[in-house]
């Protein structure tokens, strides 16, 4: 009884995020009074039923899906590597340089971090400056307006999130498991493969689950580097709201959008444990 | 700091050490470490923590690089060579088992980097399994075992790879004491039946001496006393290797012709000839009390402190110049706080002459 107590608190914020999450919702059960913002009654099914028949959104939910995915592959490729180093270093102001820099990009707003991809990444910007001026190039390399320049801040953006769950999984992994497996004949490399690696796979599950979620739900630097040709599913209910006035819709999209993103998830988990099972009985060589 | 002869005229010892100096910064963490260990031979080395035992077991398995110094196991220097190409396993401290496997796959694990074909790696996990008396825990997970019998398993999965060197690490401190005791005798007869050349570290003097062929006792680095455990215990080299194991009477006093005077305690029958600035120690168990008007009397003190051990009782009897214990059997009419008594030798041969 007395832990139910405890769980007031948190029970009560709960509730009112689930509610505000849930009225949204609701409102797709109404329909747009043509021409204006406002919805009204009586309930239907008939937004849930456009969605389920692919009500125009299906491109931009494959697209969303296929990029976030991308990203997060990406993000844990590069992201791996820095947190192990992070994680593993003799060298105690090493570790704590790179994690301030990480806090660091995590503390520079996200405006802020566009407008300097912006000046690195223009036709005249930085990058390509540079190549001009060495001569690598005659043309300038179109980086930004399109999806190549949304995914290198996007994954410039997911990166910290990614290390500093990750850093603290492989810190966990005990050096003398490593030391063990060094012992009985495995080499550095083997060693990471089938020790250090599968140890902090939870926690590269957990970031990959955070990236993926922050990929799906990307909507400022699409919006802002994308020049409109980049289009992910946050921009397309932001424009199915401020653009076509349908709120009922966009309501139905972000719910039809959140159970894909849940089921993204599931996946992962699931995908996780059976790697975590096969490790269990030695079957990876 | 010679081994015995190997039979046979074989002249490589199962493991030799030479020179072994590690320092981390400007500190010695062990210093000019040399000894000789026969083969089939069981080593401890014993000391208080910080003493360097444990980088000395570590540098054997190659874990820390020496600054200098040689480690030769079966004539072979070993001393360049990574930790996976050492002819050496170990039971780490808290065992070090693979969380994320099976027991069997933790036995598995050295076969299978080896090499070794499928059916053979099976069989041999399965004696190893046996040989530990943990046939039925194969398809566990380490979480889901005991601290006994987690141990048991760190001990078959470095058997299984039949290394020339076994290396242990406090192997027996996370285990209450009559498990402990019962794992001890169990290594023993395992390592002897096996014949395999084991080292372990340990701080506790009860276990090193349960244990071993061979006992090093190390203090700060250094390496005291290489002896066989009786030799520790019965002649211990230094101050330190006396007071580590137990030898709480160290009397500083005069020789004087066959009897060793100590001011404000008494005069104690000399077994040797001691030099000037020697000590004289003495174990609480080579004491006895008497009455003190008896001829035996080497000193005559109060019963100050009474603590029951056990079997025995240790008194602290107060002579004018300082305290000496005594342990003395506990039965009826044993001495009560107060009394007024003498102590004597039980066994004139148990005094022992200590450069100081």
């Amino acid at each position: 009884m007395k832990r139910n107590l405890v769980a007031l608190p948190a029970m009560v914020v709960l509730a009112v995020l689930a509610g505000a999450y849930g009225s949204f919702f609701a409102t797709g059960l109404l329909r747009q009074v043509p021409g204006t913002a406002s919805v009204a009654g009586p309930l239907s099914l008939d937004n849930y039923l456009r969605f389920l028949a692919g009500g125009g959104q299906v491109p931009v939910f494959l697209d969303t899906f296929g990029f976030a995915v991308l990203l997060t592959l990406i993000t844990a490729l590069i992201g791996y590597p820095l947190a192990y180093f992070i994680a593993r270093t003799e060298s105690r102001f090493l570790r704590v340089f790179f994690l301030a820099v990480l806090v660091a990009t995590f503390l520079s707003g996200s405006v802020t971090r566009a407008y300097g991809w912006m000046v690195i990444l223009g036709n005249r910007g930085l990058l390509n400056s540079l190549l001009l001026n060495a001569g690598l190039i005659e043309q300038p390399f179109r980086i930004l307006y399109r999806q190549l320049g949304v995914g290198i801040a996007l994954v410039h953006f997911l990166l910290p999130f990614f290390v500093l769950t990750v850093v603290g999984g492989i810190r966990n992994v005990p050096r003398a498991l490593e030391e063990a497996s060094r012992d009985l004949g495995c080499g550095p490399a083997r060693t990471f493969m089938r020790v250090t690696l599968p140890l902090s796979l939870p926690a590269v599950a957990e970031g990959m689950a955070l990236s993926l979620a922050l990929a799906l739900s990307a909507f400022l630097f699409p919006l802002m580097l994308g020049g409109g040709r980049v289009r992910l599913v946050a921009n397309y209910i932001y424009d199915q709201i401020f653009v076509a006035f349908d709120i009922p819709f966009a309501a139905v999209v972000s719910a039809g959008f959140l159970v894909c993103s849940c089921a993204a998830l599931l996946v992962m988990a699931g995908l996780q444990r059976l790697l975590l099972r096969r490790f269990a009985t030695g079957g990876l060589t | 700091m010679i081994g015995e002869k190997e039979p046979g005229g074989i002249s490589a010892a199962g493991l030799e050490v030479s020179g072994l100096t590690k320092h981390y910064g400007a500190h010695a963490a062990i210093q000019q470490i040399g000894f000789r260990l026969e083969r089939g031979a069981l080593l401890t080395l014993l000391g208080p923590s910080g003493c360097g035992k444990t980088t000395l077991l570590r540098a054997i398995g190659g874990f820390v690089a020496a600054d200098a110094g040689r480690i030769l196991v079966e004539g072979q220097d070993i001393g360049a060579l990574p930790p996976e190409r050492r002819p050496t396993a170990t039971v780490f401290q808290g065992y070090a088992l693979f969380p994320h496997m099976s027991v069997a796959a933790n036995v598995a694990y050295g076969l299978k980097m080896q090499r070794i074909p499928r059916a053979e790696i099976a069989g041999r996990v399965r004696d190893a399994l046996a040989a530990v008396q943990l046939s039925a825990m194969a398809e566990r997970m380490p979480s889901q075992l005991s601290g006994g019998q987690q141990q048991r398993v760190a001990l078959a999965r470095c058997l299984v790879v039949r290394p020339r060197i076994l290396l242990l690490d406090e192997p027996f401190s996370a285990l209450d004491r009559n498990l402990r005791e019962e794992m001890q005798v169990e290594l023993r007869k395992l390592q002897q039946r096996l014949g395999i050349t084991t080292v372990v570290v340990t701080h506790d003097q009860q276990e090193a001496f349960i244990l071993s062929d061979w006992v090093a006792v190390m203090n700060a680095g250094r390496l005291h006393q290489f002896d066989r455990p009786a030799g520790v215990y019965d002649a211990p080299a230094t101050r330190f290797v006396a007071s580590f194991t137990g030898m709480t009477n160290l009397l500083e006093g005069q020789a004087e012709g066959q009897e060793f005077v100590v001011p404000g305690i008494g005069r104690f029958p000399l077994p040797a000839a001691a030099p000037p600035g020697s000590l004289l120690g003495l174990r609480p168990g080579a004491l006895r009390l008497v009455e003190p008007g008896d001829p035996a009397a080497c000193a005559v003190g109060e019963v100050g402190f009474v603590a029951m051990t056990g079997a025995e009782a240790l008194c602290e009897i107060a002579c004018p110049g300082g305290a000496l214990q005594v342990a003395v059997p506990r039965r009826p009419g044993a001495p009560v706080t107060g009394a007024r008594v003498g102590v004597a030798l039980a066994e004139p041969s148990q005094a022992v002459v200590l450069a100081a």
